[in-house]
């Protein structure tokens, strides 16, 4: 326990990571500051959903005819007249027969595809007999807000997240070599032992970091942006969808979310995405002694997997596309739509977790692998 | 010059400059090469193109109202080989279309039946217009029908009448009616287009790589302690002014060696015929402030380019004689790029002397030096910390 106390104010204890996380915290900030657009229609909508809840009915509208008339009241009142019950005959089979023939060149991807969007199908039987397509979420904006949230500010989060990790996982690695004091670290009771240690304080905090990210960021963002009415909408509410592919489709999840429910799930995928990034960091870190390089090449095996899925996309070679996406570069990418059918992005339900849970799976055992190495490695 | 020599071989270490090379290739293959491989984005713009290379041969780089007068023989042209070429389409012949003005009318009462039915597409008949205008002029007629109806208006309108004169500040009405009468260009837009995208890509890379080669410059000397042994040599403290140097040189060659290499693909896909025109294209309303050919916006572009990555490369050995380990130059190294290559970068070499706000949906117009300005400030501001550093080295404790 000592032993990760030390390690921790090692790396606590650089002046610059605070520099770089402040940085983040003010791009965050930046971001959130020029995308105001909407605001105070999200809060009025919010407003009025926590006093006549998420679901549209005639109550709902009776209740909000009662309220203030605004310009915004207007405008949900002519969004909400709108609404039909759009799970209830929605049918799948032209998204699944689209994206069956985008994939033909590989019959295993066709085959799978038609599986998931089966699966899909009784998804949206469930979404209907729950009703969740007529609950309001944030009406005429809840697209832009959505996406905003998710797929601009949680991925900067993510990605500010795992680049710290990242960093701090070579610094903790490469920290003795740094200042010459590995002939004595190594030589201890703890012994080359030291760097599991090492691996696991820089995962914890680089946890930690993310959470303080998210934490700070998140907290700034629903200030200025009131979700109070919106955290029991269902995300899969007819105002909200994806588009992949220049095709629009409901957002459609693989199990019940609400906003809170999906917001958490979001964060702790992302928190999965950091410690995956943190082991390829360890991995980079434990086989090249020199801190540099190991930073250049791991962000050559970061670009590398979304080069090479791009090439297997464009040549047809799907189940290799598939293969390279469970890589954390190509999840991060696709992180405004985790849980739902993720369009071409996914072969099979859940397939973001199920990646990830594969990546950490070979990433530990690829760095179990380089630790054993490191045990017998000749360090003169 | 031995040491010079020997802080460049410092620089240039062959597994760094493997492994960003390396990554050049993956960025280059992600990013720039979209604008190569669709250089003319469509059929459209690959008309256009056609049309203006013609023209460049036939006219020379400017259209004048007396060449003008040819094109209307050019159209009638077109439109004769158009009905040969449609022959060759079976289903055009069952459709009985045998002419260009056939077809125009049949694809036109076809869009606005689609339209009427709420958007819903005929596959068969979308397949059967598609393959005519795939296989003949079809795109290459309306590109020159489009630009002569352009034409026309533009000479007719007086351009203080037209919209975007109104809405301009006064400087720029001034630059409006200096264009009208200005030569009468047809620099494609493709041409301009991908070449700015290309030139904001390459403006990335620039700074991405350069920082990437100097960032462990002088924390190695920290690591490795030399410090004292540098100045006690007989250079003395003047060992920094040396490094420098050899880093400020080696961003300058990187960068040169980068042009060289992205301008290799560039120039595969023919820009160059269009040097002489005027990068102004008269019939649209992309105002320029300077009048200047595509050739000499190319070598603008280029030294702007060039002055990006000394200030990169400077800017990154200021803040590396900061850090004492690799991590926390890269922890600067990461804000550097971003502010300097993805934010700075791509706004400067966002059509430089066009017309154009500050930001995307903004209003306010950058002055027409403003890009100059800004990265001229950015290079002095570099070299002024670089001098500065200099000047400090004399007075640090070891």
């Amino acid at each position: 326990m000592r032993l990760a106390a030390y390690e921790g104010r090692k790396l606590l204890t650089l002046p610059v990571l605070w520099v770089f996380l402040a940085l983040c915290l003010a791009f965050n900030g930046l971001l959130i500051g020029t995308n105001l657009d909407g605001r105070d229609f999200l809060n009025e909508t919010s407003s009025a959903a926590r006093v006549l809840g998420q679901r549209v009915d005639e109550g709902f509208s009776a209740g909000l005819a009662q309220r203030p008339a605004t310009e915004n009241r207007a405008v949900l009142q002519e969004a909400v007249q709108g609404m039909t019950n759009l799970y209830q005959d929605y049918d799948l089979t032209p998204l699944s027969d689209f994206y069956q023939d985008y994939v033909k060149n590989s019959p295993l991807a066709a085959r799978a595809m038609a599986q998931k969007y089966d699966r899909l199908a009784q998804r949206v039987d469930h979404l209907a007999q729950t009703g969740a397509d007529m609950d309001l979420y944030a009406g005429p904006v809840t697209y832009k807000s959505h996406q905003f949230l998710f797929r601009t500010l949680l991925r900067a989060v993510m990605g500010e997240g795992a680049i710290l990790g990242m960093l701090a996982t070579l610094y903790l690695l490469g920290y003795e070599n740094l200042h010459r004091t590995e002939s004595m670290a190594y030589t201890t009771r703890t012994g080359r032992r030291l760097l599991g240690r090492k691996l696991g304080v820089a995962v914890v905090l680089s946890l930690a970091l993310y959470l303080l990210l998210a934490l700070v960021t998140l907290g700034v963002y629903f200030a200025l942006w009131d979700y109070s009415g919106l955290w029991r909408a269902s995300v899969s509410s007819q105002f909200n969808y994806l588009v992949d592919l220049l095709i629009q489709r409901p957002f459609l999840t693989w199990t019940d979310f609400t906003l809170a429910g999906y917001l958490a799930a979001v964060l702790a995928l992302g928190g999965g995405v950091t410690g995956a990034c943190c082991l390829l960091a360890a991995l980079c870190g434990s086989l090249i002694r020199n801190t540099y390089l190991a930073a250049l090449a791991l962000m050559l095996l970061c670009l590398l997997p979304l080069a090479g899925a791009a090439a297997c996309a464009q040549g047809g070679l799907w189940m290799a596309f598939y293969l390279i996406s469970i890589h954390p570069a190509c999840l991060w990418l696709s992180c405004n739509a985790w849980f739902t059918e993720l369009g071409l992005n996914a072969l099979v339900p859940w397939q973001e977790t199920l990646g990830l849970t594969l990546a950490l799976l070979l990433l530990a055992a690829a760095l179990w692998l380089a630790l054993r190495h490191f045990q017998r490695k000749d360090m003169v | 010059m031995a040491l010079f020599t020997q802080e460049l071989r410092k620089i240039w270490r062959p597994a760094v400059l493997g492994a960003v090379l390396l990554l050049g290739l993956l960025y280059y293959y992600l990013f720039p090469s979209f604008y190569i491989d669709y250089f003319c984005n469509g059929p459209t713009a690959q008309a256009s193109f056609d049309l203006a290379a013609g023209w460049v041969e036939q006219y020379g780089p400017t259209m004048e109202p007396e060449e003008r007068q040819e094109l209307d023989g050019q159209l009638v042209g077109e439109i004769a080989a158009f009905s040969q070429q449609i022959q060759a389409i079976p289903e055009a012949a069952d459709r009985g279309l045998e002419s260009f003005e056939a077809f125009q009318t049949y694809h036109d009462a076809y869009y606005a039946q689609a339209r009427a039915n709420g958007g819903q597409a005929d596959m068969e008949e979308e397949e059967f217009l598609w393959k005519v205008m795939n296989n003949t002029n079809y795109f290459l007629i309306r590109e020159l029908d489009n630009y002569m109806v352009n034409y026309d208006w533009k000479g007719e309108t007086p351009w203080n009448q037209q919209e975007a004169f109104a809405a301009a500040t006064p400087a720029q009405q001034g630059r409006i009616l200096t264009l009208e009468t200005a030569p009468r260009g047809f620099l494609p837009e493709c041409v301009t287009d991908s070449t700015v995208e290309y030139a904001k890509d390459l403006a990335v890379w620039i700074v991405l790589s350069t920082v990437l080669l100097l960032s462990p410059t002088l924390v190695r000397d920290r690591l490795h302690r030399t410090r004292a042994l540098q100045w006690s040599s007989r250079r003395g403290r003047k060992v920094l002014h040396t490094q420098l140097a050899a880093g400020l040189v080696s961003a300058l060659v990187f960068s040169l060696a980068s042009l060289a290499l992205y301008a290799i693909p560039f120039l595969g896909k023919g820009p160059l015929r269009f040097r002489a025109c005027p990068l102004f294209n008269w019939c649209r309303g992309d105002f320029t402030w300077f009048s200047l050919s595509y050739g000499q916006y190319l070598l603008l572009l280029v030294g702007m380019l060039l002055a990006l990555g000394l200030a990169a490369g400077g800017l990154t050995l200021f803040l590396s004689q900061y850090s004492d380990n690799y991590v926390a130059m890269l922890l600067k190294a990461i804000p550097l790029f971003l502010v300097v290559g993805a934010f700075a970068g791509t706004w400067l070499l966002d059509r430089p002397g066009y017309f154009r706000p500050w930001t995307e949906n903004g209003t306010t117009p950058v002055p027409p030096d403003g890009p100059f300005l800004i990265l001229a400030t950015l290079l002095a501001l570099t070299l002024l910390l670089c001098a500065w550093t200099c000047r400090r080295q004399r007075r640090r404790e070891l």
